[in-house]
This record gives C-alpha cells, sequence and structure tokens, in this order.
C-alpha cells in the first residue's frame, strides 16, 4: 500500500515539476527577448518609414490599447522636427494568409494605407499599389482601415 | 494508411494557411523538425519515469511550451517575421503532436522511435521546401530566404503562364496544389503496385 503511495507520489511530482520547469523556460524566453525585439522592430520600422515617406519619422513609444485588434495591430506615436503622428503596423489576413501592412495617421486625421511589408527589394516596387498581389483586396483595406480608425478613437490615442 | 492521413492533415495543417512564401515555409519547418526532436525525447524521459496516464497531456504541455520557445526564438532573431507569421506556430504545434503521437515506443526501443520521429518529420520537411517553393515561384517569380529584416527575394526568371496574380498565391490555389499532388502521387503509387 504504502509503495503504490510512494509510486504516485513520484509520478504526480515528476508532472508537476517538468510542468513547472516548461512554464518557467518560456516565461524566462518571453522576458528575455521583449526589449530586444522590439528595439529591432522599432528600428526596423523607422527605416522602412523613411524609405516610405522621404522624411525620417523616431519612433517615441509603443502604444498599448486593449481592443479585441490588439493581438493583430501594434501603434507607434512617430515623431520629427515639423509634426507627430502614429504608425500602425496591422498583421491583415487576405487570400495569400497573414500580411503585415503599413499605415500612417497623421494629424489631418487621416488614414493612409503605406504598404505591405514584403520586403521586395526594389523600394519602388513595394510602394506600388500592389497589395493585391499580396491577396488584399481593396474591401478587405477599407475594412481594415475602419476597424484601425475605430481602435484609435475608442483607445483614446487622439 | 493511418500514417499518410496524418501526413495530409500535418500538410494541410501547416502549408495551407501560411503566406505561400519559401521564408515562412523554411521557419515553420526548422520549427516542425526542432519541436518534433525535442518533445520524442522529452517523451522517452517521461516513458522512463514511468508518468503513465499524464503522458499524453504532458506530451501536450511539451509540445505546447516548445512552441511558445520557438516563437520566441524566432521573435528575437526577426521580429517582423514572427508578427506575420504569429498563428503559423501554433498550427506547427498541432501538426508536431501529430506526428510524435502516433508513433508509439515499442518494447523500450527508444533509438527506433527518435530515428522514426526524425525521418518522418524530414520527409515532410522536404515535401514542405517543394511545396513552398512551388508557391512562391508560380505566384511571385521568386524565392525567399528569411533574414532579420524579413525576407531576401531572390527573383528568378518568370514563365508567361505564370503571371503573378493573388489567385495563385492564394489559400485556395494551395488547396488546389496540394490535391493535385496527391493525385498524382497516389496514382503513381497505384501503378508501382501493380506492376
Amino acid at each position: 500500500m504504502k509503495e503504490n503511495i510512494k509510486k504516485e507520489l513520484t509520478r504526480i511530482s515528476v508532472v508537476f515539476f517538468s510542468m513547472f520547469f516548461l512554464v518557467l523556460i518560456a516565461f524566462f524566453c518571453v522576458q528575455a527577448q521583449k526589449t530586444t525585439s522590439q528595439k529591432k522592430l522599432i528600428k526596423m520600422l523607422e527605416k522602412h518609414i523613411e524609405l516610405a515617406l522621404g522624411e525620417y519619422y523616431a519612433i517615441e513609444t509603443k502604444i498599448d490599447i486593449n481592443t479585441r485588434f490588439s493581438e493583430s495591430l501594434a501603434f507607434y506615436r512617430i515623431k520629427n522636427e515639423k509634426k507627430t503622428a502614429i504608425a500602425v503596423l496591422a498583421r491583415i489576413t487576405g487570400f495569400s494568409g497573414p500580411q503585415s501592412c503599413l499605415f500612417f495617421y497623421d494629424e489631418d486625421f487621416t488614414l493612409n494605407f503605406i504598404s505591405v511589408l514584403a520586403f521586395k527589394q526594389n523600394m519602388e516596387y513595394m510602394l506600388e499599389e500592389n497589395h493585391l498581389d499580396y491577396g488584399i483586396t481593396d474591401s478587405i483595406l477599407d475594412y481594415w482601415k475602419r476597424s484601425i480608425q475605430k481602435t484609435i478613437q475608442e483607445g483614446g490615442i487622439i | 494508411m493511418k500514417g499518410k492521413n496524418i501526413f495530409f492533415i500535418a500538410s494541410v495543417s501547416i502549408l495551407i494557411p501560411a503566406t505561400g512564401r519559401l521564408g515562412y515555409g523554411i521557419i515553420l519547418l526548422i520549427g516542425l523538425i526542432s519541436i518534433n526532436c525535442i518533445s520524442s525525447l522529452l517523451y522517452i524521459v517521461f516513458k522512463k519515469c514511468d508518468v503513465g496516464s499524464f503522458e499524453t497531456p504532458l506530451q501536450i504541455f511539451t509540445t505546447i511550451a516548445l512552441t511558445i520557445i520557438f516563437k520566441e526564438c524566432v521573435r528575437y532573431y526577426s521580429p517582423i517575421l514572427s508578427f506575420n507569421l504569429h498563428f503559423s506556430f501554433y498550427l506547427v504545434c498541432f501538426s508536431s503532436f501529430l506526428f510524435t503521437s502516433q508513433i508509439k515506443i515499442e518494447q523500450e526501443a527508444y533509438a527506433i522511435y527518435l530515428f522514426s520521429v526524425l525521418k518522418q518529420s524530414l520527409a515532410f520537411s522536404f515535401f514542405g521546401l517543394f511545396f513552398f517553393s512551388l508557391r512562391e515561384y508560380v505566384a511571385y517569380a521568386s524565392l525567399s530566404l528569411p533574414i532579420t529584416q524579413g525576407l531576401k527575394i531572390i527573383l528568378i526568371p518568370a514563365v508567361h503562364l505564370f503571371n503573378g496574380s493573388f489567385l495563385w498565391s492564394s489559400t485556395g490555389f494551395a488547396l488546389v496544389l496540394m490535391a493535385i499532388i496527391l493525385i498524382v502521387v497516389s496514382a503513381f503509387q497505384k501503378k508501382k503496385a501493380k506492376g
């Protein structure tokens, strides 16, 4: 009887400790790379915005909003000497699977689609109206534009 | 037959919903191989510890935890690729569980178990690489590689029949392509069995 209880306890402790250990490693991984990956992403976005808009904007902060779109949208407050604006990184699922797209929300309260971040080496090609090539139709784009604007207003960003 | 079905389900879950770019495929397939190998090693450890009825829940838990760790590694390497792939990582998790759970350890033959998991993962990965390359070539006339800034696109000469269009890169086309490949493979296998 005692032997059985001992065996069962060992079994449960192995299960518990292995689960705890795995959660600990996963948590450590998430925390360890958070800042580094955010820095890398910001640097990349700054470069892309500069190439696309022809003027340099520095990303000030990442704006955290809790909405149903939070998983697919990332908002960044961007600034240069002349004006302040908001850059929106959106993961849009079109006919060809998910694609990340960049939007620009400026002082005139208009939301402009910049490009699909497809990283074609030819920047001119990327800035053409080629979102259909990536399975993103105009109606999908309009839906996301409305959703982003709604999120910006509801989230109290502006 | 069971093995073939699992191969098909795993294919559909990873290869169809993902964006039709080889670069994304490479990351997903590296994830599949590494998660399969580590989770099968841990499965052997659990088997040795004799966890009994906790085996399957632990295996599922291990696969999910390994997927999270892999996702974070990809985010560290390239945040934009991780942002784009997002949900696809959890499809890898599903496929990985299918691969590791269908093979059972028989009479403590751990090496054979590990070898068969690795063999299946590699076979699937080669098929996946071929599928992603074909999809990208047909849709965009290019091949891509994952780099820190996203994807490095290598343009290759296009055939006029395959003008880059969203129809070719769409999920629906991927499903049609998969069906065509399966029909060809099964017809070939039938012919081989007869002759």
